[in-house]
């Protein structure tokens, strides 16, 4: 074999000299990513330990002391953990229900549970949010008027309340759990259940014997990840949870740089523990998924589907599907559009739905700050997303298929701010660029430097899943055809990658339209995006019209995702 | 009385989407019956309808017409509404993934079918243990009783499958392909030691393949099925020696096919005229003088000969174009006139291309097949 390497390997002119090799173009282009990937993954959370434990050159953990001496501190650790179980617990169950029902039943309706999976790709988690208050606020939300009230007089549910945070972030994470569950039903060999069949099993003994145990791994990891966003989350504390001050970390986070005088030590200390938190997890679910990986046994025989009957109760299956459809897609969508036609939000009426007009569609659009916004979510997005694809597309190849010493170190380094909540990131790129003199801070390039950070992780895994299906022999006869490393990357790989690329471009456009999380903390007056925008109007009470927005931006990421998936991508499992 | 027989069964499937068809004839109007102690096979091409009738017989898809009992016990009957679920058939299965529980050692995956008895058949613990015991030893898995299923190779998971589908001591075994996912070598042992054991337990088998050779070494009888019907059952040696039909006789090894006409009757069979020459075929079939036939010719079944004298009916001039050494056989292909036989001749034999030959049919071994198949 040690032959048919060396002549893979067109040799390089002997007069070039040891230096002019090591300075090819190859090696520059490769220098110049691994540095890149390194800096955004491995600089903000050096800095972030670095501003939080080191005060005038010594070791302290003053801010520690600081943050976790407030007063209230016990409350907000609580807080935090029963929203991030809670909600984890409600998508779960939601989410793995539908799931087993679309992938091994007879239920109609599939494809109607297909497209409310991609309901928190389509509304951002902002909007999501306020459509909910439309629905359970105790004085205005619908769902008190209309059900409650009438049943329970007097009794209206309120939603600022951490039963009502986590209601309504479980409902914005279960489609994801939907999809990654009926990736597990789906990976799940079928003969593994008719086997037991033969053996004299009855279907309940079945499912309880054989289908539990086999995607108990990937369950586990279903509710560390939604735990861990649930941690991260940062619109529904902010939305809902302010309101009666309900604080949990992200919250935390936000008011610590928000104050009078920013706090930024405290901060930092919020920072950190949110981070250990969210990597515990990460690490455990990392560890479960190889652990499941071992219990698939996909088999060469073709998948044919063989779903169970439901017999009587196909009729409640049926109706338990309609009914999430209804209210996880139709009831939000249609409550901001009535509010966006409304002059001042009041619960639908007689009155109210006779007086309906698009006054504020115009008004919106015309907004200066608006259009502003959206040509910095434009620049911004576009922007990170293409950067984020060139650097994925030359890193995946770097780790996927070459030998370099290192390459696990740049995919991992590639992978690292996947464990970095939005805040968490905002924190440390806050403390990075206010210290050193890279004059970015207050400029558009820090969300973009964020931006590039957050959706690296992403990037990488669209990039490398195409990567690892073009043959190695593509590339080794262009090599035997003569193509330098530059021509074979640009006319052979590069077309070839080209599908994955746009896929995953596509889609980090889309979510960099609704990032919230480290664009509320590094955002400056003048250089607002979209989402912040949303953010702003919303805590200045204009209601209407933030949803005459919310509805604008919706109908745009509708666009967006059609393309997308005219292109044939499979999105919305990655992220929501 | 046979111990499994099929009655016109027919299932069908909806056609996928853009497909002509609204419905696929998956199986069409088998009938077939399999003798107690038996290893019966269902042998064909993908999609010919085999693993769909494997498949009705164990329950897990539901005819649209026929009857299929077992020692007497009706499991599906499409006149009386019988359909006995799959859980209560008591047959045992082996899948072409053998569907080794992953979560489960191999101890509690050959236990598992006596455990989810219904409480009154149900064992003691120690006679599960014993079964178990027993049923691990006889295919040589004793000893890693313990182990977990996900460590064991590709044979040692395949046994493990066996040993569960006969811990229930059912009365039919069905066998779904049990040997495609094992590489050519293991394959060979296996089948082998497949055969023993089924001979050993004195087990009734059907056993599905795509796999000629395999059905060949291990079947008491065999079912050639095409597009849902089956083609032929018979032997595995009538199968070979006599297939009835072209598709068999092609799917079955390889073999020359000659197109002609039947000139007269011979004390045995036919003369048939041919546009290469003319054969003298062994057929117990009545054929018209001037009925269009095909001739089958085997390979190993004509003779090459350099020394060119003599003439009449299955002697035929030849030129040969090409060989290949096989190591036991050499392969050549001689050219009569147009046309090219394949001839193959056992490792002395071998004869440099652009040689004239003279081909010597081995009159027995010819089979006459219908024409217009």
């Amino acid at each position: 074999m040690a032959g048919s390497v060396a002549t893979l390997r067109p040799r390089m002119p002997a007069e070039g000299g040891i230096v002019r090799r090591l300075l090819s173009a190859r090696n520059l282009i490769v220098l110049v990513v691994v540095a890149v990937v390194a800096y955004l993954g491995a600089v903000p959370l050096g800095f972030l330990l670095w501003q939080t434990f080191v005060k005038g050159g010594h070791l302290t953990l003053a801010n520690f002391s600081g943050a976790y001496t407030s007063v209230g501190i016990g409350t907000m650790m609580g807080n935090s953990l029963a929203f991030a179980f809670g909600s984890s617990a409600v998508a779960i169950v939601i989410g793995s229900v539908l799931a087993y029902l679309i992938v091994r039943t007879d239920v109609p309706g599939k494809p109607l549970m297909f497209a409310a999976s991609l309901v928190p790709l389509i509304i951002p988690g902002i909007l999501h949010t306020i459509a909910w208050i439309f629905v359970l606020d105790p004085n205005i939300g619908v769902a008190n008027k209309w059900l409650i009230e009438p049943l329970d007089g007097g009794h209206p549910f309120n939603v600022y309340s951490i039963p009502g945070m986590i209601a309504i972030e479980g409902l914005h994470l279960a489609p994801l759990v939907f999809l990654l569950m009926v990736a597990a039903f789906r990976s799940m060999d079928p003969s593994l259940e008719e086997s037991a069949i033969m053996s004299g099993a009855s279907l309940p003994t079945v499912f309880r014997k054989i289908t539990l145990p086999l995607v108990r791994p990937a369950l586990y990891a279903g509710i560390l990840i939604m735990v861990v966003r649930g941690l991260e989350s940062f619109e529904v504390p902010a939305v809902v949870g302010l309101r009666n001050h309900i604080w949990v970390y992200t919250s935390r986070i936000w008011q610590a740089l928000n104050d009078a005088v920013p706090n930024y030590g405290q901060a930092g200390a919020y920072a950190m523990s949110l981070l250990v938190l969210t990597t515990i997890g990460v690490l455990f679910q990392s560890r479960l998924t190889k652990r499941s990986r071992a219990f698939q046994t996909i088999t060469g025989k073709g998948f044919r589907p063989h779903p169970v009957a439901l017999g009587a109760w196909r009729i409640p299956a049926t109706l338990l599907i309609c009914l999430y459809f209804l209210i996880s897609v139709v009831l939000p969508l249609l409550i901001l559009f009535y509010a966006s036609t409304q002059q001042f939000y009041s619960p639908p009426s007689h009155q109210t739905l006779t007086h309906m007009s698009f006054g504020n569609y115009p008004l919106e659009w015309r907004d200066p700050v608006i259009r502003h916004a959206l040509v910095n979510s434009i620049y911004v997005g576009v922007g990170a997303a293409s950067a984020v694809m060139v650097l994925a597309a030359i890193a995946s190849w770097l780790v996927i298929r070459t030998k370099l010493p290192g390459r696990s170190l740049v995919d991992n380094l590639a992978f690292l701010p996947l464990t970095i909540p939005g805040l968490v990131l905002g924190v440390a790129l806050l403390t990075i660029y206010l210290r050193i003199p890279v004059p970015i801070y207050g400029t558009l390039w820090i969300l973009f430097m964020a931006y590039l950070t957050r959706y690296m992780p992403y990037g990488m895994r669209y990039a490398s899943t195409s990567m690892f299906q073009i043959g190695r022999e593509l590339e080794e006869s262009a090599h035997m055809s003569g193509a330098s490393w530059w021509h074979t990357f640009r006319r052979v790989i590069l077309p070839l990658l080209a599908p994955g690329l746009i896929a995953g471009w596509i889609y980090i456009v889309i979510v960099s339209f609704r990032e919230l999380g480290s664009s509320v903390l590094l955002y400056s007056p003048g250089k607002e995006v979209l989402s912040i925008v949303i953010w702003e109007q919303w805590r200045d009470g204009l209601l209407t019209q933030v949803s005459a927005l919310g509805v604008m931006l919706i109908g745009g990421l509708i666009v967006l995702v059609g393309i997308a998936y005219k292109l044939g991508a499979h999105i919305g499992v990655k992220e929501a | 009385m046979a111990l499994l027989e099929i009655r016109d069964l027919v299932k069908t499937f909806t056609a996928a989407k853009g497909e002509r068809r609204g419905r696929v004839l998956a199986v069409d109007h088998v009938s077939l019956d399999v003798q107690e102690g038996e290893l019966f096979t269902l042998l064909g091409p993908s999609g010919c309808g085999k693993t769909t009738t494997l498949r009705s017989i164990a329950g897990l898809e539901t005819p649209d017409e026929g009857a299929i009992s077992v020692a007497g016990r009706v499991l599906f009957s499409s006149k009386t509404h019988t359909r006995v679920p799959a859980s209560q058939r008591g047959l045992g299965m082996v899948f072409q993934s053998y569907a080794i529980w992953p979560h489960m050692n191999v101890y509690k995956n050959v236990a598992f079918p006596l455990q989810v008895l219904p409480r009154n058949r149900r064992l003691k613990r120690s006679e599960i243990r014993e079964k178990v015991e027993r049923a691990l030893t006889v295919v040589k898995l004793d000893d890693l009783a313990t182990r977990d299923a996900t460590a064991l190779s590709g044979g040692q998971q395949q046994r493990l499958a066996l040993a569960r589908a006969l811990v229930m001591e059912p009365a039919l075994l069905l066998l779904d392909e049990p040997l495609s996912n094992l590489d050519a070598k293991l394959r060979d042992d296996m089948r082998f030691e497949l055969k023993r054991l089924q001979r050993e337990i004195g087990i009734t088998c059907i056993y599905v393949t795509h796999d000629q050779v395999e059905a060949l070494a291990m079947s008491n009888e065999v079912a050639v099925m095409r597009d849902g019907k089956i083609e032929q059952i018979g032997k595995p040696r009538d199968i070979y020696e006599a297939p009835k039909t072209r598709f068999v006789a092609d799917f079955i090894g390889t073999s020359n096919f000659i197109d002609g006409v039947i000139e007269d009757r011979r004390p045995f069979g036919y003369l048939v005229r041919t546009a290469l020459g003319q054969l003298e075929v062994p057929s117990e079939l009545q054929h018209d003088a001037g009925a269009a036939v095909v001739v089958s010719a085997r390979p190993e079944h004509i003779a090459l000969s350099t020394d060119r004298n003599g003439s009449g009916p299955n002697r035929w001039l030849g030129r040969v174009g090409a060989r290949a050494f096989l190591g036991e056989v050499v392969d050549h292909v001689v050219a009569v006139g147009p046309t090219e036989l394949r001839v193959r001749c056992n490792s002395t034999i071998s004869i440099p291309p652009e040689t004239d030959v003279m081909l010597v049919f081995n009159q027995e071994a010819l089979t006459l097949i219908p024409a217009g198949d």
